[in-house]
């Protein structure tokens, strides 16, 4: 195979990518190292090769120029340029950036995981590519001015991910098109294989005599006709897998199985022709079916573990809707298409609609990663999951979002540090495939020499069948697959399994403490002050009603007011209070926003009331700390650093110096006092840092700290940006939870551990000629479904075993 | 023995009709969503059909 020469002539009017092989226009390309490209990615793609060094990839590249070629007819994703078409895939817009959700289904190993997120390398119009592994989906955020959707389509089908655009998939049911797929194959793989073993029958129990009747060149050959449908239908995944990676120069797994097959069915082919024996075809279609088996096993714990409906029974999310002018609290549900909202600041805007009235800044980081804010005024598109900075905003629907895809919207991780550590895998992968192969030939080379070639053979599929270095992956995805299943279940809902390696690491603990330490359900408030006239109390009402402070809304049964007349002219300051502009200036806050004292002695929370610059009176709060808290409190204290800080005034510091004897206990902080404690903390002393809080009014410091949990109390009408949530009934166990983070990396790594022995003893066998092709089939499937058993049996284990011993205590 | 080259084309008909028969059900797309067959049984809006045949009757 000559290396083919390639000139650079500018002289003619087309050129050669050096690259893809593509003829196209010299002047429409790009040069680099002196050597042209049709395209930007087709340069980009050679000098990422060029600088990991590993440029062999073009050696013999002019035959691979017609396998390089796109597969696809080009026109196949014109319709994506149509807005209307394309509409159903994206998830926002606006004159510079548009984000896409994709399904890519050839999604499979971790290998796909690295190269997918490294598209923008490919096109660096892509600022980034977040891919959902389990579920197989991408989100690819991108700048319209320097590429357009239709042109990352093709990218994505043109190195193997073709994205899968039928409508039906994003009506809800998950993945249900290669679900078909996979049980074509495996049926046919299993169709195939029963009757190549009834074929069999006679050479099992009769051994080589069998030649001696005729019959059995019948069997032989029928065989072989079952064997060319398993081959090239059922086995055609891991062909198409093995050889796309191989294209882009990174081994996979799929490889040693794609060449496990091939010599099978070569040396299958080999003897059935000399008639040396009626080869082994039965052993292939066995492979392919056991095989297709644990890929098909695999796919159903993924749909059952991976649809958590538990997360929408959290957020029975409420919505304003204005009727006639008046604000009614709907259910999400019952929203339709053309309906008026109300968004207020911090509030996520749950559907994509059209601004009616306001003008505010949209912060639509949860979609895009970026935290710069976009101003939007009347006319206005707007999309599900921004979040509102400023003022407030009315929205028409123009398109409403079920409630699991608002939800999946905003539980993907879009930060670049919460994507799962790729190259470790990877790089583990690589080496084991690398090691099997180099094992696997000198295995052969050893039993050739020694003269036993029908072991030499047998050792040469064996070998590459029973190792499997999927382990890690398997092992990592399932374990806290469950882990964050079963917590959901019993309370505390997290983000993403990323989550639970950052909780595992924590060894300080920051608390807020109204709302999270204390109990909100049974707040009981009481007005103290002077008697106030109609208006006022009406004004009073209408800023409790409108404040965000989680104890606000228990006040409002000790003031009357009137439908309709509420207040609109008011401004609110986090932390600190609320004021009503307009004819009456009433204050309602903390001593120092109002600039009154306390007249009457208090047990815990306060809010002072000033009415034209002047005390009027003041509420006070009871709110009683959580049951047990203290049992939770002692545990946390003898494993971690724990601190107290809060926005309220330091009536029940008694309290909590009782339940927290040793920590720092600081109140009276603005959430800008709160982000500077934790950033202090992290500067001293180096500590991984867990704040657990309410979600709105802490929003910045959920943000800031290594680690969060927002406590939700009661029906939300925000989503709070935190790496988990948890019911305030369930903060109590917050011990135990944390527990089960850490039990959840031990067992991952016990998990790993098992399965590489397994591998060993495999091999062992396997180098010696001890196994069958048939037997080591079956062997290699039992080792990856073992592994997904043990991780997912294993985690509900240790989620009990920690349950109990929270109990006994 | 030679029955042999009667039954092995028949059972190699008898079964490409299970298969042809596995790939209908396939593309009918009864296993789309394996869970929902074992709620059929709480559907009654086939049974109530049958009771006002009855009663016509």
């Amino acid at each position: 195979m000559a290396k083919k020469l390639h000139i650079l002539d500018y002289t003619t009017t087309t050129s050669q990518c050096f690259h893809c092989g593509e003829i196209e226009n010299t002047k429409n390309g790009v040069v680099s190292d002196e050597k042209w490209f049709c395209c930007n990615g087709c340069c980009a793609v050679y000098e990422l090769l060029k600088k990991s060094d590993t440029l062999e990839y073009y050696q013999g590249v002019a035959e691979n120029f017609k396998a390089n070629k796109p597969q696809y007819k080009s026109g196949k994703f014109n319709f994506l340029d149509n807005p209307e078409l394309a509409k159903a895939f994206v998830q926002f817009e606006d004159r510079e950036i548009m984000a896409v959700a994709l399904q890519l289904p050839s999604i499979h190993c971790s290998s796909c995981l690295f190269l997918l997120e490294n598209l923008p390398k490919l096109n660096p119009g892509i600022a980034n590519c977040t891919v959902n592994f389990i579920q197989k989906t991408a989100s690819i955020v991108f700048n319209k001015n320097t590429t357009t959707f239709k042109s990352i389509a093709e990218l994505l089908s043109k190195i193997g991910y073709e994205p899968n655009f039928s409508i039906s998939n994003r009506a809800g049911k998950k993945g249900n098109a290669i679900d078909n797929k996979l049980i074509l194959q495996l049926g046919i793989a299993g169709f195939a294989f029963a009757n190549i073993m009834i074929f069999s029958i006679a050479r099992y129990v009769m051994g080589n005599e069998v030649q001696l009747y005729p019959i059995a060149k019948y069997f032989d050959l029928f065989s072989l006709i079952l064997s060319f449908p398993v081959l090239f239908f059922s086995a055609s995944g891991f062909f198409t897998s093995a050889w796309n990676g191989i294209k882009l120069k990174k081994i996979n797994i799929d490889l040693l199985v794609a060449i496990a097959l091939l010599s099978t069915f070569g040396r299958s082919i080999y003897e059935y022709f000399s008639h040396i024996s009626g080869g082994y075809f039965d052993s292939l279609s066995g492979i392919v079916f056991f095989m297709l088996i644990g890929k098909w096993v695999q796919h159903r714990i993924n749909y059952k573990l991976f649809t958590s409906k538990s997360l929408e029974g959290l957020f029975p999310l409420s919505v304003k809707q204005k009727i006639n002018g008046i604000i009614v609290y709907k259910k999400y549900e019952d929203i339709e298409n053309k309906d008026i909202l109300v968004f207020e600041e911090d509030e996520i805007l749950v559907s994509n609609g059209t601004v009616l009235e306001g003008e505010a800044l949209i912060d639509y980081s949860f979609i895009t990663g970026e935290n710069k804010p976009q101003l939007v005024v009347r006319g206005d598109k707007v999309f599900a999951g921004g979040r509102i900075k400023s003022a407030e905003v009315t929205v028409v629907i123009t398109e409403k979002k079920s409630q699991e895809q608002l939800l999946q919207l905003l539980y993907t991780p879009k930060k670049a540090e919460e994507k799962i550590k790729q190259p470790f895998y990877d790089i583990w992968a690589a080496w084991f495939t690398i090691g099997v192969l180099a094992l696997s030939v000198s295995g052969f080379a050893y039993w050739m020499y020694v003269g036993n070639s029908g072991n030499a053979w047998s050792v040469l599929t064996t070998v590459l069948i029973v190792a499997c270095p999927c382990s890690l992956l398997l092992a990592h995805s399932y374990t806290f697959g469950t882990v964050v299943h079963q917590l959901s279940k019993r309370g505390l809902h997290l983000k993403s399994t990323h989550s639970i390696e950052k909780i595992a690491l924590i060894n300080t603990i920051v608390f807020d403490k109204t709302g999270t330490l204390t109990e909100l359900e049974n707040t009981v408030a009481l007005y103290k002050g002077r008697e106030l006239n109609k208006r006022e109390q009406q004004v009073i009402h209408s800023l409790l009603q409108k404040s965000k402070h989680p104890l606000a809304k228990f006040a409002l049964s000790q003031f009357n007011s009137t439908i309709g007349e509420e207040v609109s002219y008011f401004t609110q300051y986090q932390g600190l209070g609320i004021e009503s502009l307009g004819d009456i200036k009433i204050k309602i806050g903390s001593e120092k926003f109002t600039g009154c004292a306390p007249q009457c002695e208090a047990k815990s929370s306060v809010f002072l009331i000033s009415i034209n610059n002047s005390y009027a009176g003041e509420i006070h709060f009871s709110h009683p700390f959580r049951q047990n808290l203290d049992a939770t409190i002692q545990e946390l204290n003898q494993n971690y650093h724990l601190s107290v800080i809060s926005g309220d005034n330091a009536n029940q510091e008694k309290e909590l110096q009782q339940l927290f004897p040793n920590s720092h206990l600081h109140f009276g902080a603005t959430p800008q006092d709160k982000v500077e404690y934790i950033e202090k903390l992290r500067t001293t002393t180096n500590d991984q840092i867990l704040f657990v809080g309410d979600g709105i009014n802490d929003s910045q410091v959920l943000q800031k700290a290594d680690c969060s949990i927002a406590v939700q109390n009661s029906h939300f009408q925000y989503i709070p940006d935190a790496d988990g949530i948890i019911q305030g009934s369930k903060l109590i166990q917050l011990a135990t939870f944390i527990d089960i983070a850490k039990g959840a990396k031990k067992l991952v790594l016990l998990i790993f551990l098992y399965s590489f022995f397994y591998n060993l003893i495999g091999l062992f066998f396997a180098l010696q000629g001890a196994l069958t092709p048939l037997l080591s089939a079956i062997i290699m499937p039992i080792s990856s479904l073992t592994v997904i058993f043990f991780s997912i049996q294993g985690a509900k284990n240790m989620i009990t075993f920690n349950l109990k011993k929270q109990k006994q205590h | 023995m030679d029955i042999l080259y009667i039954l092995i084309p028949i059972s190699i008909c008898l079964a490409a009709g299970f298969l042809i028969a596995f790939l209908w059900s396939v593309r009918n797309g009864q296993y789309d969503r394996i869970e929902i067959e074992g709620e059929r049984i709480f559907f009654d809006k086939q049974s109530k059909k049958i009771n006002n045949k009855k009663t016509q009757i």
